[in-house]
C-alpha cells in the first residue's frame, strides 16, 4: 500500500523512524595507518587515540516506535515519542518550536556499536549514555524523522524532518533529542551584529579615513558600508582589513552632522537596506542576515506574493544599533487588550511581514514560507472539515477572538535615522485610518498605534506612497472589522495532511448562523500539533467579506458558479452588499 | 499430546557465537543477546552456519528461534553437533519453517562441544534475532483445565467524529498473557528443575520460549517473560499444591 492509502485506511499500524547520523572512523584500531595501541577506541573522534589517522565517515543509528513492531531488521524500538511542538501562525507573530524526541535507554552490550566489543574485559552502561559519552560533540549532526506504516519499505516512509541535532538531555531512562527551529534562531540574531570596535586615534570632522583599534571586530565589517560614531553616520567606500583602516569616508550622511571624534570612541557598524521591493528585502533578511540555507526558505512563495497584483512601494531602513531580526521581520506586537468604550492599545512596531499584510511561518516541510492575508484567491483549494467526517468527538471549542478588532489605526512612519523606534517623536509622518461603521456598531473606539521604520518619504512619488498607506490602513481595518473566531479541534491521522497555513471549509455546529443552523465557512489552519494518532488544529475563520478579482469572461452568475469560480469574486451584489443567496459581497483589495 | 516446555538454556551463551557470513551491522553476537529486535543477517542467500564452541561438552535437546524470515525465505534449517569441530552429526534434520513466527523444535538430548545452526536459502538472505539451542524444561503434565493458551489484547486508539462516525483506528501492538497453573506438582521437580530456572533466569525477567503443546499446536510458541512471583504453595509433603506462572509477551504479526 502507498503511504496515502495507509493513511486513509480505516485501520493501520503507524511507525515512526528516527535516524541519527554521527561521525565514525572508517579505520580499524591498531591497523595501519592507525597506530593505536592498548585499549581500543570506539571509532569516534572523541575516543580516538591517533587523531592524525582518524578518517571521518559516518554511521547511522536507527530507532523505531517502541509501541509498534519493528518495520525491518535494523532499527531499535527505543522511540517513546516525537513531539513536534506546534506550528502556529497568528496575525503578527509566528511561534514555532523544536522537535523533541524521547528515546528509551536500556543496558546494552555494545554489539554492533563497539567494533571491539569482544576485546573488552567488560561491557557495561546504557545505550544512549554510552553513545553520548563517545560522541559528546553531536551538535549539528543530522537527525531525520520518517513516518510510515507496518508493511511499508523504507522507500515508502515519508521524511518529516531533516534537521541538525541541537541538544541531548538524559533523565533517568529517557534520553531526549532536540532540534532547533528556524524562526526561533532568528530571534537570536541581531542586525547589525553586536561588536566592540573603537577608534584608534582622534579624527577631525572632515577626515576621509579612520583607523580602528586592535580590538575591532574587523571580520564583521562589510567591504563597504556605514558606521556610527557618536551622533554621526559615516559612509565608507572600502576597508583595509589588515590595517583596520576605513577608506573613502563620506561624513555626516543620512542627515547627520560631521563632527570630530576622539580616540576610543565607539564605532558601531550600521545596516542599511536601500529602497527595494519589500519582498526582496524580506528574502535578504532571511537569506543574508539570518544566513538561512536557500533550501530552508520558500523563495518561490515569497516571489509569488511579490509578483501578485497589489503594488508594494519601495521600502528602506537604516539600523544604527543591533536590532533583533525577529523584530525587523515580525515586529513587536501589542499585548492583550480589552474592549471598553475607548481603548488605546499599547503601541507596536510594524515588522515587514505586517506591513506586507502577510503571515510567515515555518511550514511542516521546514521551510520558512509566507502568504498574504487574502480572504479568497483564485485557484486556492480547500479541504473539507466537518463535524460528521473530520472533527474528533469532544475535541472542539471556540475562542471568539474579539481581540483582533480595531476601529482606528494610527501609523507613524518616516523615522528619523537616529530616533528610537518605539517613540512617536522619532517619526516625521503620521496617518490615521478610521472605520466609522465599526465604531458605530461597537459603540466604542479601539485605537492601535503602529511605529513603522520601513516606510520613508522622499524615495518615491509622494502620491504613490500616500495611496499605499491609505490602502494599507484600509486593509488592516477591513481585516480587523469583526472578530475572527478560532475553532480548536482535533482530527484523526487520516487528516494529517491538513497543514499549517492551509485552507479548509468548515461545517460545524460549534458556531451557528443567526437562524441557528451550523456555519459553513472558510477558514485557515493557524495551529497544528500532532499528538499521537490525532492532530490538534486551530482554524481561524476567514473574513466573510471577500476580495474581488477579475473573473474569466465566461464566468457564470453567482448562484450558478462553483466554489472555485466564486473564489474570483467580482460578482455584482445587491443594494445591501449581499449576493443572491445572502452571502456577503466582494470588495476591492 | 506433548507437555508444556520452556527453553531458556542456550549453548550460544556458552561462548560468543560466530557466523560463516554476516551482513554489515548484523553481528552474529546478536542471536544470543536475548533481544528480539537485534539481528544477525547473512550477506546473501546461500548456506550459512551459526556456530558456538562450548568450554566443555554440553547437552541440548531443543531449538528455539524468533524474529526471523526463515519461512518466507523458504530456508532449510538444521542443527548439528560435533566433539572436534571437524566431524559433524545432525541432531535436527533439515526442515522448512512454515512461517516467520517463533518456532521450537525438540530433538533427542545429545552432548556436543560444538553446536551449529545451519541455514540454507536460495533466494534471499536469512536473518534471525534470537536463536537458542539448549536443554528444555518439560513440565510433568499439562496445565490445569480450563487452560487459555493465550489471552491477546489490543493496544489501539480509535476516534469517532462529533456525530459518531468512525474516523480511524491506529493499532499499536497485541500484548498476550498466558497464565498456566499446575496443581499437585511433584516437589522434587519443582525444586530441582523449575526453581533453578526461576532463580537463574525468570526472576531477572529474562525472556524464554514457551510452548504448551508442540505436538498438537506447534504454531503456539511464544517468547515471553514471567512477570509473576515464585510462590508455590505447599500442604502435601510430596507435592506443591500449586505452581502458577504469569507469562507476558507480544503477539507476532
Amino acid at each position: 500500500m502507498t503511504y496515502l492509502a495507509n493513511l486513509t485506511a480505516p485501520c493501520r499500524v503507524p511507525i515512526t523512524l528516527v535516524r541519527v547520523t554521527l561521525d565514525f572512523c572508517s579505520r580499524s584500531f591498531g591497523v595501519a595507518p592507525c597506530t593505536g595501541v592498548g585499549e581500543p577506541c570506539y571509532n569516534t573522534y572523541h575516543t580516538c587515540k591517533v587523531a592524525a589517522a582518524f578518517d571521518k565517515s559516518s554511521k547511522i543509528y536507527e530507532f523505531s516506535s517502541a509501541d509498534a513492531p519493528i518495520p525491518w531488521p535494523g532499527p531499535r524500538p527505543y522511540l517513546s515519542s516525537v513531539s513536534y511542538l506546534p506550528t502556529e501562525i497568528t496575525n503578527t507573530v509566528t511561534v514555532t518550536g523544536r522537535i523533541k524526541i524521547d528515546l528509551i535507554d536500556e543496558p546494552d552490550g555494545d554489539i554492533g556499536i563497539d567494533p571491539y566489543v569482544q576485546q573488552r574485559a567488560s561491557v557495561q552502561g546504557t545505550y544512549f549514555k554510552k553513545l553520548i559519552a563517545r560522541n559528546p560533540n553531536y551538535k549539528g549532526r543530522l537527525l531525520e524523522i520518517y513516518e510510515g506504516f507496518l508493511g511499508d519499505s523504507f522507500e515508502q516512509f515519508q521524511l518529516r524532518a531533516n534537521e541538525p541535532l541541537e541538544l541531548v538531555t538524559v533523565r533517568g531512562e529517557i534520553t531526549t533529542l532536540q532540534t532547533v527551529d528556524l524562526l526561533k534562531g532568528i530571534g537570536d540574531i541581531e542586525v547589525p551584529p553586536q561588536q566592540d570596535t573603537k577608534l584608534l586615534g582622534d579624527i577631525a570632522g572632515d577626515a576621509l579615513e579612520m583607523i580602528l583599534d586592535d580590538t575591532a571586530d574587523v571580520p564583521l565589517l562589510p567591504d563597504a558600508g556605514y558606521v556610527k560614531i557618536g551622533e554621526e553616520i559615516i559612509q565608507y567606500a572600502a576597508i583595509d582589513r589588515a590595517q583596520r583602516r576605513l577608506h573613502g569616508c563620506t561624513r555626516g550622511v543620512m542627515g547627520t552632522i560631521a563632527l570630530g571624534h576622539g580616540a576610543k570612541d565607539a564605532v558601531q557598524i550600521c545596516r542599511y537596506y536601500p529602497p527595494a521591493n519589500p519582498f526582496d528585502i524580506l528574502k535578504e533578511l532571511l537569506l543574508v542576515d539570518a544566513a538561512l540555507p536557500p533550501g530552508q526558505v520558500d523563495s518561490a512563495a515569497i516571489d509569488h506574493w511579490r509578483d501578485w497584483p497589489g503594488g508594494e512601494v519601495a521600502m528602506t531602513a537604516f539600523l544604527d544599533k543591533p536590532t533583533k531580526l525577529s523584530d525587523l521581520l515580525l515586529g513587536v506586537n501589542s499585548q492583550s487588550k480589552s474592549l471598553s468604550s475607548s481603548t488605546d492599545l499599547p503601541p507596536e512596531s510594524f515588522g515587514l511581514v505586517d506591513l506586507l499584510d502577510c503571515k510567515i511561518w515555518v511550514a511542516e516541510n521546514l521551510k520558512v514560507t509566507l502568504s498574504r492575508n487574502i480572504p479568497n484567491a483564485p485557484g486556492r483549494s480547500y479541504r473539507s472539515v466537518t463535524d460528521a467526517a473530520t472533527v474528533v468527538s469532544g475535541s472542539a471549542s471556540v475562542d471568539m477572538n474579539e481581540k483582533i478588532r480595531v476601529t482606528r489605526s494610527v501609523l507613524y512612519w518616516d523615522k528619523d535615522v537616529l530616533g528610537a523606534v518605539d517613540t512617536a517623536e522619532s517619526y516625521v509622518q503620521r496617518d490615521v485610518g478610521v472605520n466609522l461603521d465599526a465604531e458605530r456598531e461597537y459603540a466604542a473606539t479601539i485605537t492601535e498605534r503602529i511605529y513603522c521604520r520601513w516606510l520613508k518619504s522622499g524615495i518615491m512619488q509622494e502620491e504613490i506612497l500616500a495611496d499605499y498607506i491609505r490602502d494599507l490602513l484600509a486593509r488592516r481595518l477591513f481585516n480587523r472589522r469583526d472578530a475572527a473566531p478560532v475553532i480548536t479541534l482535533s482530527v484523526e491521522l487520516k487528516d494529517s495532511e491538513i497543514l499549517t497555513g492551509s485552507f479548509v471549509t468548515l461545517f460545524t455546529d460549534e458556531l451557528l448562523q443567526p437562524d441557528g443552523t451550523p456555519i459553513h465557512t472558510r477558514a485557515q489552519v493557524i495551529y497544528r500539533e500532532p499528538r499521537g494518532s490525532k492532530i490538534d488544529l486551530k482554524v481561524q475563520r476567514l473574513n466573510v467579506r471577500r476580495s474581488a478579482f477579475y473573473a474569466p469572461e465566461d464566468a457564470p452568475v453567482y448562484q450558478d458558479a462553483t466554489a472555485a469560480q466564486q473564489e474570483y469574486g467580482g460578482f455584482y451584489c445587491d443594494d445591501l452588499g449581499k449576493m443572491p443567496n445572502g452571502d456577503v459581497g466582494f470588495f476591492y483589495y | 499430546m506433548a507437555k508444556p516446555i520452556i527453553l531458556a538454556d542456550n549453548r550460544f551463551l556458552d561462548a560468543p557465537p560466530t557466523a560463516s557470513g554476516t551482513a554489515a551491522g548484523f553481528d552474529a553476537l546478536h542471536i544470543a543477546d536475548g533481544r528480539s529486535y537485534t539481528f544477525w543477517q547473512a550477506p546473501a542467500a546461500g548456506t550459512w552456519y551459526l556456530t558456538v564452541q562450548s568450554p566443555a561438552a554440553a547437552k541440548a535437546d531443543c531449538l528455539g528461534i524468533i524474529g526471523h524470515n526463515l519461512g518466507s525465505a523458504a530456508a532449510l534449517v538444521s542443527v548439528e553437533r560435533s566433539m572436534d569441530g571437524a566431524t559433524w552429526s545432525t541432531v535436527i534434520a533439515p526442515f522448512k519453517p512454515v512461517n516467520d513466527k517463533a518456532l521450537l523444535k525438540n530433538f533427542t538430548s545429545r552432548y556436543g562441544l560444538y553446536w551449529r545452526l545451519k541455514i540454507v536459502t536460495a533466494g534471499s538472505a536469512p536473518y534471525l534475532a534470537v536463536a537458542m539451542i539448549g536443554s528444555r524444561i518439560e513440565f510433568p503434565f499439562p496445565p490445569n483445565s480450563p487452560f487459555v493458551p493465550y489471552s491477546a489484547s489490543v493496544v489501539e486508539e480509535s476516534a469517532t467524529s462529533k456525530t459518531g462516525n468512525p474516523l480511524g483506528t491506529v493499532v499499536r501492538y497485541f500484548p498476550i498473557d498466558i497464565l498456566p497453573a499446575f496443581s499437585l506438582i511433584d516437589r522434587v521437580w519443582v525444586e530441582q528443575t523449575y526453581r533453578p530456572f526461576w532463580e537463574g533466569h525468570a526472576r531477572y525477567r529474562r525472556y524464554f520460549f514457551w510452548a504448551w503443546d508442540t505436538d498438537t499446536y506447534p504454531e503456539m510458541v511464544f517468547f515471553v517473560k514471567d512477570i509473576g512471583k515464585y510462590d508455590p504453595s505447599v500442604s502435601v509433603l510430596a507435592y506443591y499444591d500449586s505452581l502458577k506462572l504469569q507469562l507476558q509477551g507480544v503477539m507476532e504479526l
